[in-house]
């Protein structure tokens, strides 16, 4: 929306309110200063971020965040997890100081929050019933059967899934993962939409009931590069990070933190900035 | 994985989750019960802004549902500069939500006794908050009991919620523990139970022993 001045005085009058008091230094580094614990939001999502038995934060977006914020000498460290939709909404509202969950950097996103630079680039899949029956590999061949498809909220394949012509009558909202895997299971919906990481999990966790389509059979555009999400006021801390994401991502210190969830060089970002993805996805 | 297999592994999440379960229901019905008590004097009011203030507290908090309210508080509060912890968003949220309905069940316990008590008390001598202490309120109570069990068990069950703010209760546990190992039937059937037998062997006993001994202190069993 475009910024008028009465917007801008409310929108900077709702972020005095919001904020501590200091103008220059954002809140996060205000707490980190006090002493108190960086607050790491995730959800339940198998790979990318997620808790184990004990609470403690696995997943390769986990593992890269906190072996970041360990190069920038940073241990003091609490994990939330929390409903995936609710991330965005719980940063924003300060519950959160930086969110990991396995967000791609989205330009609908870029509104609301900052990313870091891109940690891993991948792609999407599909999960079917073993078999793939109906034949269903991309958006075009659910489109053109009248599949029903399902995806969890907030993911970016229903932006895609929508953008590929996808209506509301042919499309499943379910809050996470697995809840579109029980709607794939129990025959509501036909194929499900998810990141390629987690499909194949599911597919392999599935003992050959389900199967995962090719990722390559899905359009060139939906390859999606992962960062970590920060508060608009907190781009101070940002930066610093940026600068020791840029010295750890590729090490091999790095990759061998992740290697357990199947994250390979191939999926290094490469050059690609934060900002050209806003743009670009 | 088999039912015993499957509690034998996972009865220490189940029971903490089972325990801060509790721990909100008990702290949302202490605050539930008094602002219903508070709301519903309010309401019988002569004074019009105090009746005003109840009308406005109990249409909003009965209006609108239990869990925007809850991402209420916990979402949007804080852009206004007011952060709450989640546990205490969780039960601020379920307790001032139980204490709008409670109002007027309290409002509904009052005008049911009998007009003649009323009249008596005045004769008496009594000032109006002798009356309503000693007289009034007690006979209110026995009348309002059994529908205030009712809201009890609705309670525990608006509970469930807070497991979406992450607090760690039971449902918040079991779909933990669903999200990691997909045993749906297991999991959501032992937190059924769970929820079964905190509503039948915790609050209905409570309850009903709770009628009988103000049957019986009133006179009446």
């Amino acid at each position: 929306m475009p910024m008028t001045p009465i917007k801008l005085s409310i929108a900077a009058g709702l972020v005095v309110l919001g904020t501590a008091a200091s103008a220059i230094a954002g809140p996060l580094t205000d707490r980190i200063e006090a002493g108190e614990p960086i607050r790491i939001g995730f959800s339940n999502v198998p790979i990318w971020g997620y808790p184990d038995e004990n609470g403690e934060a696995k997943g390769f977006v986990n593992e890269i965040a906190i072996g970041i914020l360990a190069e920038m000498g940073i241990t003091n460290i609490e994990t939330n997890v929390t409903d995936w939709a609710g991330l965005i909404p719980g940063l924003q509202a300060g519950r959160y100081d930086l969110i990991t969950g396995g967000l791609y950097i989205l330009n609908s996103r870029c509104e609301n929050i900052a990313f870091s630079e891109p940690i891993g680039s991948m792609g999407d899949a599909f999960i079917v019933p073993a078999g793939n029956p109906m034949g269903l590999n991309n958006y075009q061949d659910v489109l053109q059967q009248g599949a029903m498809l399902v995806a969890p909220a907030g993911y970016n394949t229903i932006e895609a899934a929508r953008r590929e012509g996808i209506g509301d009558d042919q499309l499943m909202q379910v809050p996470g993962p697995s809840e579109a895997l029980a709607a794939v299971r129990a025959g509501r919906a036909d194929a499900a939409a998810l990141t390629y990481f987690e499909a194949d999990y599911l597919a392999e966790q599935s003992g050959g009931t389900i199967d995962v389509t090719d990722p390559q059979d899905l359009p060139e555009w939906t390859l999606n590069w992962v960062g970590i999400g920060f508060r608009f006021n907190d781009t101070d801390f940002m930066e610093q990070f940026n600068a020791a994401l840029a010295d750890y991502v590729g090490t091999e210190e790095m990759l061998a933190s992740v290697e357990e969830y199947g994250f390979t060089a191939s999926h290094l970002p490469g050059d690609r900035t934060a900002e050209w993805v806003c743009a670009n996805r | 994985m088999s039912f015993t297999e499957f509690l034998l592994q996972y009865w220490p999440r189940l029971l903490s989750g089972t325990g801060i379960t509790v721990a909100q229901f008990l702290l949302a019905a202490v605050l539930g019960i008094a602002i219903s008590l508070v709301m519903g004097l309010m309401k019988l009011s002569e004074n019009r802004l105090m009746r005003g203030t109840a009308i406005t507290y109990i249409e909003f908090f009965r209006g609108t549902s239990l869990l925007v309210q809850l991402y209420w508080i916990f979402f949007v509060l804080p852009l206004f500069g007011i952060t709450v912890e989640k546990f205490t968003a969780g039960y601020l949220a379920v307790g001032m939500n139980i204490g709008a309905y409670g109002a007027e069940l309290v409002r509904g316990g009052i005008l049911s006794v009998p007009k003649g008590q009323w009249e008596a008390a005045l004769a008496l001598n009594m000032s109006p908050a002798q009356r309503m202490r000693r007289i009034i309120l007690p006979q209110a109570l026995v009348n309002m009991l059994p529908p205030w069990g009712n809201l009890m068990i609705e309670l525990l069950k608006g509970t469930a919620l807070v497991s979406l703010i992450s607090v760690t209760d039971l449902m918040f546990e079991a779909r933990q523990i669903n999200n990691t190992t997909f045993l749906s039937a297991q999991i959501f059937g032992t937190a059924l139970i769970i929820y079964y037998i905190l509503a039948r062997f915790m609050v209905t006993p409570f309850m009903r022993w709770l009628e009988r001994h103000m049957s019986r202190k009133m006179g009446r069993s």
